[in-house]
């Protein structure tokens, strides 16, 4: 990371985080983003909790196989992410990545996998991982 | 963006980003997409496939790392140029929205593009978080850019049209877009902050939005402030500047004042001059000692603090008196006087007004026929329509009885008068100028004047402790040698120039200067013309907007 040590070596100067492409002059380089998830796989069954993810839940009820990328926001502590876990697991979902030390998870998962993480209780709710652009 | 953000000029590039001297902490949030059956993503943002996208999730991730880092690399600002969607109001359950709370408690502002899509209630996510600093684009004429969705999520503005800086690879490009706009706000918290260290985020936005230029959006009547870095730092650390005995002002056309540094012209330019207010209110000024005060238009006289201007930004005056009768300040020594419409004469005892009151003033006079106040130390002369000359003995009025004026003279030819070092003068219509003896009137018979001119071409005159001068209406500029006329002859008065362009003359302990028609300003070192030519004057300002100039008397 060479833009990175380049603000080490001048720690006393401002520094700006510009997120983007990373190709800020002085400070080439940067930190990669994960790679987008892969979709998962499972069987549509649950109920659900706050309005967005209730608003989810019925956007992927009209299709029950089709995945989406989410970001689950759990509710604070270890155990919550455990159980989420354990949950998408056991219903299937191909995988989900940590925003630790955020209590939140990227999850891939269709209806049935979504209602079963929301049957957790540790969901204080789920949006779509959605792509934005540069404008 | 980065570039607009902490470019530094090299090389052939002779221009620099907002925040020069700052450092860059970049962090990749995009990733390559292209559309498939199904699977729009590119087309679902308006971008042809394949195109780069950034996922929620890794921006969270991003902003997780500059804020494990923030203290590390004294991060100030985080720029997202990213965005989409039409958000009306606030999207406070927005997954970002922790981080950027964390982030702004951390003293790390925010800064997110409000999006292109000319929405005109709304704003992209995730400039809709209520806590980031939204910012939307300004044209190079400061007007809104087109494109800028516009919303009262808005915080800021910025330009963002046809912005050139540096682009990916290398070498420059002109790009448009409210992620041209962000950036620009991102290098001002940088700027503001190394100036300013222990400004807070909300402190230096707050500085942001309270200066700078008001824009107003045509389309739904939003106004906004385009961003003043100078102004913002004057506001969170005012920049002190103080007066001199001596001092040159000068008041523009469009209420500017400026103090002079007695740094001359060089070349085409003349770098010597402070700004001190930008009122256009403002219609005169009076300085004296190291104090310098201004009347507006609605009757309010102010008095400098000894805070200079910082861009828009002129905090450095305080209130001293609101009442729409004035017409005049003169000052003197300490002492600040004011001529009412009703010929009704004042002297400040200093008090400041504290909200709408102002009681810091005494009654000197109450006559109508005064039309005019000269002060000089702690003398106080005033001038009537009869040509009448009194001198005040400092005595304020009792009711209405206002006894404290000594008569000097009563002669109606009399058009002005000038006061300096104990000494009065007179000018009469006829070009006659006459030095005062201190002798006052007894009677109708006021012999206390000695004559010191009698030229037709007279239009002025104007003294000081350097002695008294006068300009004639052909250009001419004059300094008495103190020598009184013999007779109709006058021999007194050695010539210092004759342009005909001389409009004013001003007069201090420090020198002589003039003004110009043109609105160029000299000041005499002293040199006497020799024949035609008169060499002796330096070039201190070249502004045609220059309306007047005042100095400051002892």
């Amino acid at each position: 990371m060479p833009g990175l040590q380049r603000c080490l070596t001048r720690a006393m100067a401002a520094c700006i985080a510009v997120l983007g492409l990373a190709a800020a002059p002085g400070c080439r380089g940067g930190e990669s983003a994960p790679a987008p998830l892969r979709p998962g796989a499972g069987v549509p069954d649950a109920g659900g909790i706050d309005a967005a993810s209730t608003a989810l839940l019925a956007d992927l009820d009209k299709a029950p196989t089709r995945a989406v990328r989410c970001i689950a926001v759990l509710r604070p502590g270890a155990q919550a992410k455990a159980q989420a876990g354990a949950a998408l697991k056991a219903a299937g979902a191909g995988g989900f990545q940590d925003l630790a030390p955020q209590p939140m998870l990227v999850i891939e998962v269709n209806a049935a996998q979504l209602r079963a993480l929301l049957r957790t209780g540790q969901v204080l709710t789920v949006q779509r991982d959605v792509p934005a652009p540069t404008n | 963006m980065a570039g607009i953000a902490a470019g530094r000029a090299s090389g052939a590039t002779t221009f620099f980003g907002m925040a020069p001297d700052a450092n860059i902490l970049a962090v990749k949030v995009f990733s390559s997409f292209s559309d498939t059956p199904g699977n729009m993503p590119c087309a679902n943002a308006n971008r042809p496939s394949p195109c780069i996208l950034s996922f929620t999730s890794d921006q969270i991730r991003a902003l997780q790392h500059v804020l494990d880092r923030r203290a590390a690399l004294n991060v100030v600002a985080v720029n997202m140029s990213l965005g989409g969607g039409n958000n009306a109001s606030a999207c406070d359950t927005d997954a970002r929205k922790p981080l950027v709370d964390s982030l702004r408690a951390a003293r790390v502002a925010t800064v997110i593009s409000s999006g292109n899509d000319a929405l005109t209630a709304g704003v992209g996510a995730p400039g809709c978080i209520s806590t980031a600093v939204t910012v939307g684009s300004t044209t190079k004429t400061d007007g809104i850019s087109a494109f800028s969705n516009s919303s009262g999520l808005v915080d800021l503005l910025a330009p963002g049209s046809s912005i050139n800086s540096s682009v990916t690879g290398s070498g420059f490009g002109v790009k448009s877009g409210t992620s041209m706009a962000a950036p620009h706000v991102t290098g001002a918290f940088a700027a503001i902050r190394s100036a300013v260290p222990t400004a807070t985020s909300d402190e230096i936005l707050a500085a942001l939005q309270a200066t700078g230029r008001a824009i107003s959006d045509p389309r739904n009547a939003i106004t906004r402030t385009r961003i003043d870095i100078e102004a913002a730092v004057n506001r969170l650390a005012p920049q002190p500047f103080a007066l001199s005995t001596g001092m040159l002002f000068q008041l523009h056309a469009d209420g500017r004042i400026w103090a002079h540094t007695g740094v001359a012209c060089s070349a085409s330019a003349c770098p010597g001059w402070v700004l001190l207010d930008n009122n256009p209110a403002t219609r005169s000024i009076a300085a004296a000692g190291t104090a310098l005060y201004q009347l507006h238009a609605d009757g309010r006289i102010w008095r400098y603090t000894g805070v200079r201007c910082g861009g828009a930004a002129c905090p450095g005056w305080v209130l001293l008196d609101n009442n729409p009768r004035s017409v005049a300040i003169a000052a003197g020594g300490t002492s600040l006087y004011q001529r009412h419409n009703d010929g009704k004469i004042w002297r400040s005892t200093g008090a400041a007004c504290s909200g709408n009151a102002c009681p810091g003033w005494q009654m000197l006079d109450n006559n109508p026929a005064t039309v005019d106040i000269v002060a000089d130390g702690t003398r106080l002369y005033q001038r009537h329509n009869t040509g009448r000359i009194w001198r005040s003995t400092g005595a304020a009025c009792t009711g209405a009885s206002c006894p404290g004026w000594t008569m000097l003279d009563n002669n109606p030819a009399t058009k002005a008068i000038a006061a300096a070092n104990g000494q009065l003068f007179q000018l009469h219509n006829t070009g006659r100028i006459w030095r005062s003896t201190g002798v006052a009137c007894t009677g109708a018979s006021c012999p206390g004047w000695v004559m010191l001119d009698n030229n037709p071409a007279t239009v002025d005159i104007a003294a000081s402790v350097g002695g008294l001068f006068q300009l004639h209406n052909t250009g001419r500029i004059w300094r008495s040698t103190g020598a009184a006329c013999s007779g109709a002859s006058c021999p007194g008065w050695v010539m210092l120039d004759n342009n005909p362009a001389s409009v004013q003359i001003e007069a201090t302990a420090s020198g002589l200067y003039q003004r110009h028609n043109n609105g160029l300003i000299w000041r005499s070192n002293g040199t006497a013309c020799s024949g035609a030519s008169c060499p002796g004057w330096v070039l201190l300002d070249n502004n045609p907007a220059t309306r007047i100039i005042v100095t400051a008397q002892p």
